[in-house]
């Protein structure tokens, strides 16, 4: 298991797509949540041939992970719904929210802060700098 | 942008190890300097080697395979070196079409790392290099513009000095004083039965005395200058000695006698030792109450729920509750912390200066615990009850702190008085002489401590839980207001007599159970009809 490293206001973090691969929570299942209706209608009536997921790069290392094509339909679609994130969403799910609409780039909790302000920045560090991950939210090591 | 392993951090706090060729070079950089050094100066020593060894095994590293770039085009079973991964190696073991709605065609190579269970997939034959921060400059001239050794320690300090220590303290030639270390056998030796003369000096002196003090007394500068390893030397002979304990603030020594100190200085006041077991997660706290938190200022609180004071702030008023009155202490919390002398080897001796008559008593700083102890004698001087303003103010001297209350003329004003009733606690509303200001929702009179010490005693042998004390205290408390509701800083004044509960957790606890019903402005009703059975 790999060891703690205590985060600060400065660390970047991102969604970790390999732990929801080792994980028994289904990203699939979680981006439906996400997801508005304009981006579940294009999502459900998309083209046929089309495959039902794409392969996301990481930019900075070029490795791949394989998504449900939904997160696609999400960053295209939902990102600059200004009730995507509002004052009415939960600290967690807003976080995640965050990262979903800039498709993934990594944030330090104080960055986070300023696209999601419901919380301070120490708040959202406590919640996803702990232990316990939520939503595959870690430090981008 | 590629990175060497000992530019990330990843390095420094996970795979930096302190080993037997560290250890090594360390001896011999003391040996040949002959100076102390501190932890730090050591530690930025150690990451100087560490960046020079790998600038040699990096240029190694890169012949094992050919360097990835998302723009080649790669077969199973090339060797492929992957300089974001700390330069790992790794064998394409096969290879797919990619698909992205928004790129040109591309494949997909799964990768086997070196040390890895789970194959990685990676981009390849892409051919749009301004999407990806990876590419042409993922090679050697990309890793121009490194770190220097004492930048990627500042950045690392806390695992880097954690590993360092941990290395050194288990090596027998290093020995250290505080932040200082040197090596055993470069020690001044000098004859052991110097130390009771310093045993006597202190004593005669019944103060704390400086090491240069004691080094004259015992006769081994010769009218010389004092050395930093003469110095250390005696420091280091003390700090072994149990007899004597260093009770200075950070960068002072002070050397004072354990026999002369009180037992509390050591030993957590039993009223102060929060209760086994408890936690509580203030994610959900809304702003008022994280105000009444603040507002407590408990020790016991989770420091990043207490809005911290400025760190030149001169003065501090707190409220007195019912543990701290009892020890005859008062919490370190953020909000005190930036008044007192504190240190975070041993309890620092400083001087109370009593705000009403300017009289000076010894009181102790124990911030490893969060207390300041030695007001006992003050508190029941000054008839202070629980509830009472506190306030600490800063002076000129940094070892002397001001103590004082907000004085009222002597008045009789109906507060709080708590008794025990047979097994439990039982509250009424009594005149009592007062002649200080306090908080009307915390206040709370002890006319016979010893008998509320029986129940303490015995809440604690029965382990009795925060639940089973808020529905014995709270009908109590209830009766005493004709709208039987209580607020929320009564009821954690009050259940900290039985037990020592931090606010969070009372406030966790009110909102857990349905008979405990939220009402405005931190009041609180309880309905016994609710209560779980």
């Amino acid at each position: 298991m790999a060891r703690y490293i205590k985060p600060t206001l400065n660390t970047k973090f991102h969604i970790d797509f390999s732990w929801w691969q080792k994980s028994t929570n289904n990203l699939s299942a979680d981006l439906r949540t996400h997801a508005c209706e304009q981006a579940r209608e294009a999502y459900d009536q998309r083209d046929p041939d089309q495959p039902g997921t794409f392969d996301w790069i990481n930019p900075d290392t070029g490795e791949v992970f394989n998504l449900d094509l939904l997160w696609h339909y999400i960053v295209t679609h939902c990102a600059d719904d200004p009730d995507f994130i509002n004052d009415l969403t939960p600290l967690t799910t807003g976080i995640f929210r965050v990262f979903l609409a800039n498709n993934n780039t990594p944030l330090t909790p104080v960055e986070i802060h300023a696209r999601f302000p419901k919380k301070s920045a120490a708040t959202i560090l406590r919640t996803i700098g702990g232990r316990r991950t939520f939503k595959g939210i870690r430090p981008v090591v | 942008m590629t990175q060497r392993k000992t530019q990330t951090a990843a390095y420094w706090q996970k795979q930096f190890t302190v080993g037997k060729k560290d250890i090594e070079f360390l001896l011999n950089h003391i040996l040949e300097s002959t100076r102390l050094f501190t932890l730090d100066e050591l530690a930025t020593v150690l990451v100087k080697q560490h960046c020079e060894a790998e600038e040699a095994a990096t240029r190694k590293e890169l012949q094992r395979g050919e360097l990835y770039q998302p723009k080649n085009s790669y077969q199973a079973g090339d060797q492929l070196v992957f300089p974001t991964l700390e330069f790992a190696l790794g064998t394409v073991i096969s290879t797919r079409a990619g698909y992205h709605p928004d790129y040109e065609t591309f494949s997909v190579l799964t990768v086997e790392i070196e040390n890895e269970k789970d194959p990685r997939e990676f981009v390849a034959e892409f051919r749009q290099p301004e999407v990806l921060n990876i590419g042409d400059e993922s090679s050697l001239a990309g890793m121009q513009g490194l770190l220097t050794p004492a930048d990627l320690f500042k950045a690392n300090r806390s695992a880097i000095r954690n590993k360092m220590q941990a290395a050194l303290d288990n090596h027998d030639q290093f020995v250290n004083f505080y932040e200082q270390y040197f090596l055993k056998d470069l020690l001044t030796e000098f004859h052991e039965g110097l130390f009771n003369i310093v045993d006597a000096a202190i004593d005669i002196n019944q103060t704390p005395l400086g090491v240069d003090q004691l080094i004259s007394e015992m006769g081994l500068n010769d009218d010389q200058e004092i050395t930093d390893v003469l110095r250390f030397s005696v420091n280091y002979r003390l700090a072994e000695d149990s007899r004597f304990h260093d009770v200075g603030p950070k960068g002072q020594v002070r050397w004072y006698l354990e026999r002369l100190e009180p037992p509390e200085v050591h030993q957590l006041p039993v009223r102060l030792q929060p209760t086994n077991g408890q936690t509580y997660n203030s994610e959900n706290f809304d702003d008022e109450i994280l105000e009444l938190i603040t507002d407590i200022d408990d020790e016991t609180s989770n420091p990043e729920d207490i809005a911290p004071s400025d760190l030149d702030v001169n003065q501090v008023t707190l409220t007195l509750i019912y543990p701290h009155w009892r020890a005859g202490s008062l919490p370190i919390t953020p909000k005190t912390e930036p008044l007192f002398p504190i240190s975070h080897y041993n309890p620092v001796m400083f001087n109370f200066v009593d705000g009403r008559t300017g009289d000076t008593f010894p009181g102790w700083v124990v911030y490893n615990q969060s207390y300041i102890f030695g007001l006992r004698e003050w508190y029941q001087k000054n008839n202070l009850p629980v509830g009472a303003y506190i306030t600490l103010k800063r002076t000129d001297d940094p070892m002397n702190i001001v103590i004082d209350y907000k004085v009222t003329r002597n008045q009789r004003d109906w507060i709080r008085e708590v008794q025990a009733l047979g097994q439990r606690l039982t509250f009424q509303m009594n005149p009592q002489p007062i002649n200080c200001k306090y908080d009307d929702l915390m206040i709370i009179s002890d006319p016979f401590p010893e008998t509320i010490d029986k129940l303490w005693s015995e809440a604690e042998t029965k382990n009795l839980s925060l639940y089973h004390i808020l529905g014995s205290i709270f009908p109590e408390l209830s009766k005493l207001n004709p709208q039987s509701t209580v607020h929320f800083k009564t009821l954690y004044s009050a259940v900290n007599i039985l037990r020592r509960f931090s606010p969070g957790l009372v406030y966790a606890e009110l909102n857990k159970h349905e008979c405990f019903i939220p009402m405005n402005h931190g009041y609180w009703t309880f309905d016994p009809s609710l209560v779980e059975k």
